[in-house]
């Protein structure tokens, strides 16, 4: 066999269509390439998961993640920080400012003057306003209401920064409250002295257009554009939570109901817009 | 040689092939395969231009990637398969096709199962899973053709006049049975309206059902059946023996055993049990040695007669296909290991792999044997022009290597570029920044698949001018 090797091989002896055979033996860099394969998977068969049992090694995709989460938190370790170290640092303020584009302008709006999330500019805090008040907010979420826990996808240091922004949007770098979240404030109290004779508002068309106006304004982000409800409670049914008279439904504004996320609208609106807010959302299941 | 003029003695008359079957098939490929690839180049250009899609529906990418893929596997390499199977097992078998009734039904039947995918999928209608988007009537009508075919062709094989089954009709056989089984039991489905299905298996059990379907359509139709094709066109253009028979025997039989078991590499790190995964990682490496087996045929068949190389174009074409299936028959276990596979996969690597596989490999073994077929079939001496081919040879070449060396680049800084981390731990790239990092190498691809498709437009030229030419001595029609 080894002399046909060196020569001209031999063919098997038939013709096909004029396709002739050779029989050439089997390469044996081939042949070893093929049953070093066959080896190697028999020998991976026994070490890993495999229709021979669990494995020698005792690997699993579980426990290469949980390998992989515990090396990573001996790389990265979770920094302690105090939200107090960032306040008033403009280059943390910025830093926080990047992180809030990327993750909260989306329900806070791209100056955090609110959509589906609250307005954060102004000095109403449905959750408190201490800078370690911010800080737990977002660390924990407000999951009632859509605001996701934040912590373990941020981290403590993002959820530092991005609390030291929110705060300076109210804020100076001396903690002192800006004139702009004031002057939201001030400007209500100013109109908190009239008072509002309910039944001269209510079913009058001209103030329910108002309302609706303001409803549109300050209230569709959590009750709906039609006041059908979202995180808020739907307006247009006959449940009423707080009471459906007309004055039931205007202290509930006035007061609002912080336990469940509702503001106190009474500062920030003053009682005549919230006469036409109560006459529009009377109307909606008064018609 | 000797024994085939004895046998010749014996049975004087040949026997009349049916050419214009072939004919027929051999027009719809080069069609398709025009087609097909201006689909993909499309669709290369809206990855690259999003705005190409023009917010209409029915060019999106999403409605014209399944066009493509279903466009250059089943309707280009489906009708070059049925064209070479036809051509190649008559003259093995030295007897005509075993029903002419048959022949024509397949070409007819398939060509329908074509224009309803090109009709069906642009409107959205989809059973979701890849290359089996098709619904459930058109899958009956692929089933009905694919028995006729599979009668047709065993039919055959069993009137044959010659004692032995030559190689390439066991790999054809192969082809054959293998997608019959996975066409049907991938197609089991409920219909709930004309148009809509859904599959009879559940969650993880449909993936798995999935990817032992397009794994081994992968295996069976695009390599089972081409190394069919190779096995017989490359000799015979070559005019040289098979290197290895011994070979040929040993590599079929263990390609089509362990082919079958790798599909579960498809979804390593997913909830597929991990036994199950293992089971595909280990398969796919045992599986390199049988796809070589083909390459070694292939190449060594080329043995004492390598100035061919330099002066026929129909074997370079043969030549570098052959290389192309060697060098993604690597690839393809080495991504199916765990740790390169979690860089790999969901990147554009795969597509790479894929399109080296299927530009480098399918397409130029199809079109040497289209150059091989074309003027037999059509009673010419040769092709109208060689320098043509030549040409046409250099522009695949150099559009499949623009085209995976974009992928390779662009899929191993996807993969890279998703896994950095910053100093503190955190994901340095967003999803969108690996997007726009990958523009150049979509522009790259691009002009790749636009080289490519240029040279098929050549060769359809060539083929027109073949078929078309006066030749002054007709030779005699075998």
């Amino acid at each position: 066999m080894s002399d046909n090797d060196k020569k001209e091989p031999q063919t098997i002896g038939h013709a096909i269509d004029g396709i002739e055979e050779y029989d050439n033996p089997l390469p044996g860099w081939w042949l070893l390439m093929f049953y070093g394969a066959i080896i190697f998977s028999v020998i991976y068969w026994f070490l890993y998961p495999s229709w021979f049992g669990k494995g020698y090694l005792g690997w699993s995709q579980i426990s290469q993640y949980e390998e992989e989460v515990k090396q990573a938190k001996i790389l990265y370790p979770e920094k302690v920080v105090s939200i107090n170290d960032f306040i008033g640092k403009d280059e943390f303020i910025n830093k926080g400012k990047e992180i809030f584009a990327q993750n909260c302008a989306s329900c806070h709006g791209p100056e955090g003057k609110g959509l589906v999330g609250p307005n954060l500019t102004d000095n109403v805090w449905i959750h408190g306003g201490k800078p370690e008040e911010i800080f737990n907010t977002i660390t924990k979420g407000v999951t009632a209401k859509g605001m996701p826990t934040w912590g373990p996808v941020l981290g403590k240091e993002k959820v530092a920064l991005v609390g030291a922004f929110v705060y300076s949007l109210s804020h100076d770098s001396q903690g002192n409250l800006l004139p702009s979240a004031k002057q939201q404030v001030v400007a209500s109290i100013v109109k908190e002295d009239k008072i509002i004779d309910l039944n001269k508002v209510i079913g009058n068309p001209e103030h329910i257009a108002k309302g609706k106006e303001i409803f549109t304004q300050n209230c569709v982000s959590c009750h709906g554009p039609e006041g059908k409800g979202l995180v808020g409670p739907n307006l247009t049914d006959s449940v009423w939570i707080h009471g459906g008279k007309p004055e039931n439904i205007r202290d509930t504004i006035t007061k609002g109901v912080a336990a469940k996320g509702m503001p106190t609208w009474g500062p920030i609106l003053g009682s005549e817009k919230i006469a036409d807010v109560t006459a529009f959302v009377y109307s909606l299941s008064n018609k | 040689m000797v024994e085939v003029s004895e046998k010749l003695d014996v049975k004087q008359e040949i026997p009349i092939y049916d050419d214009a079957i072939v004919q027929k098939f051999a027009i719809a490929t080069l069609l398709f395969a025009i087609l097909g690839m201006f689909f993909g180049v499309y669709i290369a250009a809206e990855l690259a231009f999003p705005v190409l899609n023009f917010d209409l529906p029915w060019i999106s990418f999403g409605r014209l990637r399944p066009l493509h893929t279903n466009a250059v596997i089943f309707a280009f390499g489906g009708n070059l398969l049925f064209a070479a199977v036809y051509y190649s097992v008559q003259r093995t078998c030295r007897v005509r096709l075993f029903s002419d009734f048959l022949s024509n039904f397949t070409f007819w039947g398939w060509q329908l199962v074509i224009v309803l995918a090109a009709i069906s999928l642009p409107l959205g209608y989809t059973q979701g899973k890849e290359y089996a988007e098709l619904e459930w009537p058109i899958d009956i009508l692929i089933a009905l053709v694919w028995v006729a075919f599979a009668i047709n062709f065993f039919g055959t094989l069993a009137i044959r006049k010659e004692k032995h089954i030559y190689v390439a009709n066991w790999f054809y056989m192969s082809l054959i049975i293998t997608v019959a089984i996975l066409h049907i039991f991938n197609s089991m489905v409920i219909p709930v309206s004309f148009m809509k299905s859904y599959s009879v298996y559940a969650g993880l059990q449909d993936a798995m059902v999935q990817w032992w379907y397009g794994h081994n359509a992968v295996g069976f139709f695009l390599t089972a059946g081409f190394l069919g094709v190779m096995y017989y066109f490359m000799p015979k253009q070559a005019q040289r023996p098979v290197y290895s028979y011994r070979l040929s025997i040993i590599h079929f039989w263990a390609l089509i055993f362990v082919y079958v078991w790798a599909g579960p590499h498809h979804l390593l790190y997913t909830a597929l049990p991990e036994w199950t995964q293992t089971l595909g990682m280990t398969f796919s490496l045992i599986l390199l040695a049988p796809s070589w087996g083909g390459m070694i045929n292939g190449l060594f068949t080329l043995k004492g007669a390598w100035d061919k190389l330099r002066t026929d174009p129909i074997i370079k074409f043969m030549f570098v296909a052959v290389s192309f299936y060697g060098m993604s028959t690597f690839e393809g276990p080495m991504m199916s290991i765990r740790t390169v596979n979690s860089l790999s996969h969901y990147t554009d690597w795969t597509v790479g792999h894929v399109h080296s596989g299927a530009l480098g490999w399918v397409a130029m073994i199809s079109i040497g044997a289209l150059y091989y077929m074309f003027p037999r079939v059509f009673g010419k001496s040769k092709m109208y022009s060689t320098n043509l081919i030549n040409v046409h040879f250099w522009m695949s070449t150099i559009g499949v290597v623009l085209y995976i060396a974009a992928m390779w680049i662009s899929g191993v800084m996807q993969g890279l570029m998703w896994r950095a981390v910053n100093p503190d731990g955190t994901l340095t790239y967003t999803f969108a920044q690996t997007v726009a990092a990958m523009h150049p190498y979509y522009v790259i691809r691009l002009l790749g698949g636009i080289v490519y498709l240029s040279g098929m437009l050549l060769m359809a030229y060539n083929v027109y001018k073949t078929i078309t030419m006066r030749e002054e001595t007709v030779p005699v029609k075998v």
